[in-house]
């Protein structure tokens, strides 16, 4: 069973206007003088509207959602009162699920339906509503400045009487629609130019021009944020597992040890140590330095050689440590102490050339040579590595999220100037 | 009225026979006769002819929601100032009136009856809350005046056959629901609960091929 024989004449005109909605339409425009009428008892009053606009979609047209046909009944512009920006919006109507509506501004869509359970009674700033957590975006009073089609209320009046409260929790957002009569609660759900058209079977390029970011638009990756906090959580249990069992496994043995004094320099430039053996395959090495310094320094130039093939690592150490009494308070800076780290050292025979410039005052300095020793520096640097990515993730998506709310008077990102 | 008598309509002698065991109003779908009443004069109604619209359910739809077995015998539509609402009459359990409401895809099913209401209703507006007998609250969704009323087939218990009372709606997050119907004095509640279509799981009702 299809179509309509339903009429009514128009009062304006005397155009005889087949009414799509039957006996559901309560309002409608004209079809000849462009008239906007209501069909009921209690008001007769006629509208003619100072703007025009063109729907993207036709009246008349049918689009589907979620498996659902709806048909465009009437489309009205709407301007909100205080900041006076206008938007679109569609009446859909399917028999079996009632109405819905399409709204548009700057090109981002929303499918809006009514629900029969609303998130709260009072609403407040933020709530949670169907698993997902809302906040208030924007609360303002509208009317409609153009019309065009049927609707199942008088719309013109109904924009005009009530305030309308929008929570966001994108790609979802819960519409309040408020009057002392009539309390109605909506959900949305973003939709992107590109389904929409889909939906009603027309080219995208009808559509307007998408501007920015909707404010429902959801910040798309490839993967959810949930699941990156737990993969850079279980990357991040690994690497802490694995720095446990190497710093258990360490067997931190002392190869070597020494002190040397400036005064068995003699001629010779630098001192050479006694050899010392590093064995157990390729491993790890730490040189501690010490320098009994006040108020001094000492710098030295170190080599580590492989007696047998001649392999070299350097590496310099600068110490320097002072200290004093000022204004009544004791104050220091620098250590007495230095450490060296070479990782990946081979077994074999070595011993350590250095060429130390001593200070006036201090003329010794001791070493000490520790063979297979744990270090942090890996571990760290692989966790500075890993954390760049749900950084810069997060940084992004602060960011996006900020600029959503931008023309939102409830923005949880502005700050007090 | 009494539950099987056969009623001949005054218009055009078509045979009705009651199902409810308490019926009030048993229309014509023939001719739209009334057929006979069980309603004080003050009330009595007249013919009215329900408008032509988009509803799907119809007289002899059938459905069944947990225990309740039903089939629609009546229809009593209710033209409000910005919405509409149907109020089917079944019958389940061998005579017994079971109420689904409806309107653009929203429903509610009724097993009780409508009571009598002793409390002052009149600060029940949209967000305002009202405690009921069995201490439910609900809070008022909408209030409309209704400006139009019709019916066909076999009508339960209802009060009021002319427009110019005030229904209200109200509802809680349980889904429990009630309607208050106010004319001056007169108020009275039914209360039920929301249903969504899937759970009414419905049967001969009428497919609108264009939405398919």
């Amino acid at each position: 069973m299809s179509g309509s024989n339903y009429t009514i004449t128009c009062l304006n005109c005397g155009t005889v206007n087949t009414v799509r909605g039957k006996a559901m339409t309560l309002a409608m425009t004209c079809s000849s003088c462009q008239y906007y009428v209501r069909l009921g008892k209690w008001n007769t009053d006629r509208n003619i509207f100072g703007y025009k606009d063109e729907p993207a979609i036709p009246i008349g047209a049918k689009g589907k959602f979620d498996g659902v046909v709806y048909e465009v009944m009437g489309f009205v512009v709407k301007q909100e009162s205080k900041y006076h920006y206008k938007w679109r919006e569609y009446l859909l109507f399917n028999p079996m699920h009632g109405y819905a509506f399409l709204s548009e501004y700057s090109g981002n869509w929303n499918f809006v339906w009514p629900v029969e359970v609303g998130p709260k009674d009072n609403p407040d700033m933020e709530f949670y509503y169907e698993e997902s957590f809302y906040r208030l975006y924007q609360k303002y009073r509208a009317d409609v400045i153009y019309a065009r089609g049927e609707f199942f209320f008088d719309v013109v009046d109904l924009t005009a009487s009530t305030t309308n409260h929008e929570y966001i929790a994108p790609p979802y957002m819960t519409t309040l629609e408020k009057n002392g009569d009539s309390l109605l609660w909506c959900k949305g759900e973003y939709c992107s130019p590109q389904e929409v058209a889909q939906a009603f079977n027309i080219p995208v390029s009808r559509l307007p021009k998408k501007e920015g970011r909707g404010y429902t638009q959801p910040v798309v990756t490839s993967f959810k944020e949930g699941t990156l906090i737990k993969a850079s959580l279980a990357i991040l249990l690994v690497i802490i597992a694995l720095q446990f069992y190497f710093n258990s496994s360490a067997k931190e043995e002392v190869v070597f040890s020494g002190t040397f004094n400036q005064s068995e320099l003699k001629d010779q430039k630098f001192f050479v140590s006694s050899s010392f053996d590093l064995k157990g395959g390729t491993k790890s090495v730490a040189m501690d330095i010490y320098a009994p310094l006040v108020n001094d320094w000492f710098y030295a130039d170190f080599a580590l050689i492989n007696e047998t093939t001649g392999t070299e690592y350097n590496f310099s150490k600068d110490i320097e440590y002072y200290s004093g009494y000022e204004d009544g308070e004791s104050w220091s800076e620098g250590s007495t102490r230095g450490e060296a780290f070479l990782s990946e050292i081979p077994e074999g025979r070595y011993h350590i050339n250095i060429y130390p410039e001593f200070s006036v005052s201090y003329q010794s300095f001791s070493i000490r040579v520790v063979r297979d020793v744990s270090s942090l520096s890996n571990f760290i640097v692989i966790l500075v590595l890993l954390a760049i990515f749900p950084a810069v993730f997060f940084i992004r998506k602060y960011m996006l999220e900020a600029k959503r709310w931008e023309d939102s008077d409830y923005s949880p990102y502005a700050t007090e100037e | 009225m009494k539950q099987n008598t056969v009623y001949n309509c005054p218009g055009c002698s078509t045979a009705h026979k009651v199902q409810l065991n308490d019926a009030t109003l048993v229309i014509c779908q023939v001719c739209n006769e009334i057929v006979a009443d069980n309603v004080a004069d003050s009330e009595k109604p007249k013919a009215a002819h329900i408008p032509d619209d988009w509803s799907f359910l119809q007289i002899g739809t059938t459905g069944v929601y947990k225990e309740y077995n039903f089939t629609v015998i009546g229809r009593l539509r209710l033209q409000l100032r910005n919405d509409y609402k149907n109020f089917w009459c079944t019958t389940c359990d061998g005579g017994k009136c079971l109420w689904i409401a409806e309107s653009f895809g929203s429903f509610a099913l009724f097993t009780a009856s409508w009571t009598e209401v002793k409390n002052d209703l009149s600060q029940l507006h949209a967000g305002k809350k009202v405690i009921l007998a069995n201490n439910v609250t609900l809070r008022g969704e909408y209030v409309e005046k209704c400006e139009g009323i019709s019916y066909t087939g076999e009508i339960g218990p209802w009060n009021l056959f002319y427009p110019g009372f005030f229904l209200i709606q109200a509802s809680n997050g349980s889904g429990q629901t009630a309607f208050f119907t106010i004319k001056k004095n007169n108020r009275h509640v039914l209360s039920g609960q929301k249903v969504t279509l899937e759970e009414l799981n419905l049967k001969n009702i009428l497919t609108w091929d264009e939405w398919k």
